[in-house]
């Protein structure tokens, strides 16, 4: 018996091998049958697997990379150990969990505030408890009913106190978890969120896929006091969705869905049809008839295979039919909403910075039109430019405003694990980054930056904007891509912006385009070799950036449409600015250079800061 | 990109289709490297496999020779001249003017980060790849012409000039400049 029985008996085959890669990074093959290499997949199944890490590099022994916050979701072995090894420790005390559940977010104070803050608390406390002893009081209680206006004060008290004893199981649930105590050169002193605690979160937040910021908000809170074994379910369900999509080769995942519920479009019948939510539906479907659906069928499942069968193995599921307007070439195009858009400088000429509040946030919507209807299979947050730092020819940084062009373009090629040629105007100390090279600490190019990888400017696939050449002109780039990134603050956050690119999350930039590959006619280019090289002095060292590839590149035949709506424009300033603004506080040695115009200046690294500091939030 | 048609084998007992639906679901493991990507659809069939010409590429045929397990890397400095070659803590080795370095590392085992340093030169921090055989040339420059390289910054003015108005009243450095005017 084989697979293709199992196909012909209308089975989706559910790839859970370690070496599975969505589509945009599966082996191919030329006309002739000839591998073609793409250079970043053995990187990605390398961390996958916790083998490499994202240079390439073996992992240290007992390494984990925990990037499914990045969109490279855990290979199911990983997941086997991890089903495996939790079984026996819960990590929940159960005389703690009230601690953790009393409270919703533990207040971040930096370790440099944390005695002022304990001086003030102090202070309070004192204060509060003259005021009793004045008013014959018998509690802090009895006094705010006869003092109303110490209220506040009061439950200021209260909730710092709260927030202690939950920061207490927080320690203790991390140390656990093998997160906080054992890294080398951070050492955690109880009961300040100083650098090891910082990084154990966050190590804590990649592995459970949260996106927040780095600090102890909602929905981390919440996963920390959930059973580990439980984490690890949802851990499973999450990267089994992605492989479920990939196999039936959906995109729809209920995000277009409005107050009224989900869209909908008239069938063929006549009948009125909504947009399934067939991510889910499909997941639930496949972890059902696998026994994955609850955590003790996924340990089950896990106990009774060896590390070993996850080399190649695939699950045979009986799906639901996807809806009649599948085809083999769909008329598919993407539709980006700038939402509301600010050109005014957020400071003035008085260096006082102005916020800049956005109640629409742009949106990037896979449309498909199918019986002369326009039907929005998927909508996803993503960003649009604003004023970004950027480095002069001068060596000087100023603010310079990078807007999304608006009206049609289309997407002619597709790269997976692209790579991005950073200009001459990014700002040169985010182009370099410490690492532990054979055992020493060594100063070396941020290829994290550059790519191919998660934590590139590109994220681990791209799409490029152009305006068709017309008459046998070459395409015009402006720079504009769609594409995937780690940067998830600046997609989510009320503040962030992009350098003019879309960004996605990389797990849903990697599933529209493997959506896009699928359903429309394709050409596949293969490795696009290129041998570029230039040098930058930081410091007292030369750097020297090599890039042997620009990325695997598909083709699509036709090119894909793609409109950018202007959104609302707010402010003073209805047109852009276009040159450089002089950053508040600077000194310059004289005026603004020029401006430089490369397609690659648009896309801009994550290193670049925002004119608010970057996407990271303020706690 | 290609149709797998390559042949798989239930996990487990040898079951038939009618044993598969009665089951709902099964494991199963390739007998050769599938593809990916190109799956089976529940419903239409997927055309993954469709290329510009509307046709299907056929399965892999051609075995490529095994590239050899491991890859050379000859290291090089313009203006040739004597340096060293480090990766961390172990020196590689030495370039001379008419004898490059030569290095053998495993294939695919992930890039060298390594610095160049010759003698009154600024250190290159640079990066070979194992993908394959390869060659870095790598230009030293001398520290006394370190301003001719990329991202060398010029010394501000001195501080007490800093803020004063330029002859005419323009700003001067410091000072805020105007915001230019939108066009």
């Amino acid at each position: 018996m084989d697979a293709q029985a199992a196909v012909a008996a209308g089975y989706t085959l559910v790839d859970l091998g370690d070496d599975w890669t969505p589509y945009i990074l599966a082996e191919q093959h030329d006309e002739t049958g000839r591998p073609l290499q793409n250079r970043y997949r053995r990187v990605f199944i390398g961390l996958e697997t916790d083998a490499l890490d994202s240079d390439g590099e073996p992992l240290e022994p007992g390494e984990k990379n925990h990037l499914e916050l990045y969109g490279i979701f855990p290979a199911f072995s990983v997941l086997r150990t991890r089903f495996l090894e939790d079984q026996s420790r819960s990590c929940v005390d159960a005389a703690g969990q009230p601690a953790l559940e009393a409270v919703e977010t533990v207040s971040y104070v930096s370790p440099e505030d944390t005695r002022k803050v304990e001086r003030r608390l102090s202070h309070i406390r004192q204060e509060l408890e003259e005021a009793r002893h004045k008013a014959h009081a018998k509690t802090l209680a009895a006094l705010v009913v006869k003092r109303p206006e110490l209220e506040p004060k009061l439950k200021l008290l209260e909730r710092r106190a709260a927030e202690k004893l939950a920061m207490a199981e927080v320690e203790k649930r991390l140390t656990c978890e093998g997160l906080l105590g054992h890294k080398k050169g951070h050492l955690h002193t109880t009961g300040v969120y100083d650098d090891a605690m910082r990084l154990a979160v966050r190590q804590f937040q990649q592995k459970n896929m949260i996106y927040e910021a780095n600090y102890l908000r909602r929905k981390t809170m919440d996963a920390l006091s959930r059973a580990m074994l439980d984490n690890d379910h949802d851990a499973l369900l999450r990267g089994l969705r992605e492989r479920v999509v990939d196999a039936a080769g959906v995109v729809e995942d209920g995000s277009t869905d409005g107050r009224n519920g989900p869209p909908q479009y008239q069938a063929a019948s006549g009948q009125r049809e909504m947009v399934r939510n067939l991510a889910d539906e499909y997941t639930k479907a496949a972890a059902s008839q696998m026994g994955l659906d609850t955590a003790a069928g996924a340990l089950a499942f896990f106990a009774r295979h060896r590390a070993t069968d996850f080399g190649h193995l695939r699950a045979a599921v009986k799906l639901p039919g996807r809806p009649e307007y599948y085809a083999p070439h769909m008329d598919l195009s993407i539709v980006v909403d700038r939402g509301d858009v600010w050109y005014d400088p957020p400071f003035d000429e008085n260096d006082h910075w102005h916020p800049q509040p956005r109640k629409h946030y742009p949106s990037l919507t896979l449309m498909l039109r199918y019986r002369n209807q326009n039907i929005p299979l998927a909508r996803w947050r993503t960003t649009v430019g604003g004023w970004r730092a950027e480095q002069a020819s001068n060596g000087y940084e100023y603010y310079r405003y990078k807007g999304s062009d608006i009206g049609p373009r289309v997407i002619r090629h597709v790269t997976s694990g692209p790579v991005w040629i950073a200009p001459t105007s990014t700002p040169i100390r985010s182009l370099v980054k410490g690492k532990i090279i054979n055992k020493s600490w060594q100063q070396i190019v941020n290829y994290d930056e550059l790519g191919p990888g998660y934590l590139s400017a590109y994220g681990v696939v791209a799409g490029y904007f152009v305006v068709p050449g017309k008459d046998g002109r070459n395409d015009f780039d402006n720079g504009i891509r769609a594409h995937g990134s780690s940067d998830y603050l600046s997609i989510y956050s009320q503040n962030g912006y992009s350098h003019g690119c879309h960004r996605l999350p990389n797990h849903l930039a990697i599933r529209m385009y493997d959506f896009l590959l699928h359903h429309r006619t394709v050409r596949v280019e293969g490795d696009a070799p290129m041998a570029f090289s230039r040098q930058f002095l930081f410091k007292e060292s030369v750097y020297e950036m090599r890039i042997p590839s620009r990325g695997f590149i598909f083709t699509l035949e036709p090119p894909l449409p793609v409109n950018v709506l202007e959104g609302e424009i707010k402010g003073n300033l209805k047109k852009p600015i276009l040159e450089y603004v002089p950053k508040p506080g600077l000194r310059y040695p004289g005026p603004p250079p020029p401006l430089p115009n490369s397609p690659e200046a648009r896309a801009g690294g994550s290193g670049a800061a925002s004119p608010t500091g970057g996407a990271e939030e303020s706690p | 990109m290609t149709s797998g048609h390559h042949r798989y084998r239930l996990w487990g007992a040898g079951l038939g289709a009618a044993s598969l639906a009665a089951l709902g679901w099964a494991l199963v493991t390739t007998t050769a490297t599938q593809a990916q990507g190109s799956p089976p659809a529940p419903t239409p069939t997927l055309q993954a496999g469709e290329i510009a010409d509307g046709g299907t590429l056929p399965a892999p045929s051609i075995t490529p020779a095994a590239p050899s397990p491991k890859v050379r890397i000859v290291f090089k400095t313009i203006p040739p001249g004597p340096a060293t070659v480090s990766w961390g803590k172990k020196k590689l080795g030495f370039i001379k003017p008419r004898a490059p370095l030569v290095v053998e590392r495993p294939r695919d085992s992930g890039p060298l980060d390594v610095i160049v340093r010759a003698e009154g030169c600024v250190p290159v921090h640079t990066r070979a790849y194992t993908f394959t055989d390869s060659t870095l040339l790598v230009k030293i420059t001398p520290v006394d012409k370190k301003n001719t390289l990329f991202g060398y910054r010029e010394a501000p003015p001195p501080e007490e000039d800093a803020g004063a108005p330029a002859s005419g009243g323009g700003p001067d450095a410091g000072a805020s400049i105007p915001l230019p005017t939108p066009r």
